[in-house]
């Protein structure tokens, strides 16, 4: 039951996001040459939109899924625990006191960034296509979502290598 | 190219950001905060099963949210600097992040 929680987490999950946030990053930064009539600009927008919106959504289900059903998981006080196995061997301590805890930390920067993108395309709409200040920092806001995603991805990964959540 | 006219002001925009960098260094702070206080550590403990993590998790998206909405009340209907605030925001974020790193976070710890 475990595992199926943590592939649905990371191995079901992680991989439909970074496909939303490559279609996603070539929607916002081609935005501005897709603006030839008002109808390729609205059919352009409506494909950005789908995929902003995809992009949170599957970021909160993976914070959600991560913190609220494997992590307790992963922390239990039984000598059994991924935590609790990583602890009792020195060469491996480092993927909790490192990896774990920077991992349960920075990604919950994603969601917050994404979200703010969101917001941005949905509010702004085919006026971004010329705000190009806005367009940026929701490009850079992209970008660091997939960053903060990329950190907890590549970590939990090295951790579940070692000690599988089954 | 169709050129769409701007009819919204960028303060909505502009708001929505900073308050990502306020809740992204919020988080920060949260982390390094509870290594510095047991009693902090123990007051965010909201969820036992999942530990502090719930609550320094929880407190960064509070302060983002509480942001959010003052700052979209206050700007939602001007034209900010986007330059100035956008330093800002990249300021928050990377006190935010610098503030979630384990060999920052930690050094209360190592220091007992």
């Amino acid at each position: 039951m475990h595992g199926w929680w943590t592939v649905g987490h990371g191995i079901i999950l992680v991989p439909i996001f970074l496909l939303a946030f490559a279609s996603g990053l070539m929607e916002l930064l081609t935005l501005p040459h897709k603006a030839g009539t008002p109808e390729e600009l609205s059919v352009a927008l409506g494909r950005l939109k789908s995929r902003v919106w995809a992009i949170a959504v599957l970021v909160w289900l993976m914070m959600i899924t991560g913190t609220y059903v494997s992590y307790p998981w992963y922390r239990a006080p039984s000598p059994d625990s991924p935590r609790s196995k990583l602890l009792a061997v020195p060469d491996l301590a480092w993927l909790h006191t490192f990896a774990m805890e920077w991992k349960e930390h920075i990604a919950w920067a994603s969601p917050i960034l994404a979200t703010v993108v969101v917001f941005i395309v949905t509010y702004y709409g085919a006026e971004l296509a010329s705000r190009n200040d806005l367009r940026r920092a929701a490009t850079w806001f992209l970008v660091l979502t997939l960053a903060a995603a990329v950190i907890g991805g590549v970590l939990g990964a090295l951790i579940y290598k070692a000690v599988p959540i089954l | 190219m169709t050129t769409v006219p701007s009819e919204k002001t960028n303060g909505a925009g502009v708001g929505a950001i900073v308050a990502a960098g306020v809740g992204v260094a919020v988080l920060g702070l949260s982390v390094i905060l509870a290594e510095m206080s047991a009693a902090t550590m123990k007051g965010l403990n909201w969820w036992p099963p999942a530990g502090p993590l719930v609550g320094k998790s929880s407190m960064g998206l509070i302060a983002w949210l509480v942001a959010w909405a003052a700052l979209h009340a206050a700007w939602r209907r001007r034209e900010v600097s986007f330059r100035m605030w956008w330093a800002v925001t990249l300021v928050l974020i990377l006190i935010g992040v610098l503030l979630t790193f384990p060999p920052i976070f930690q050094l209360p710890r190592a220091g007992g």
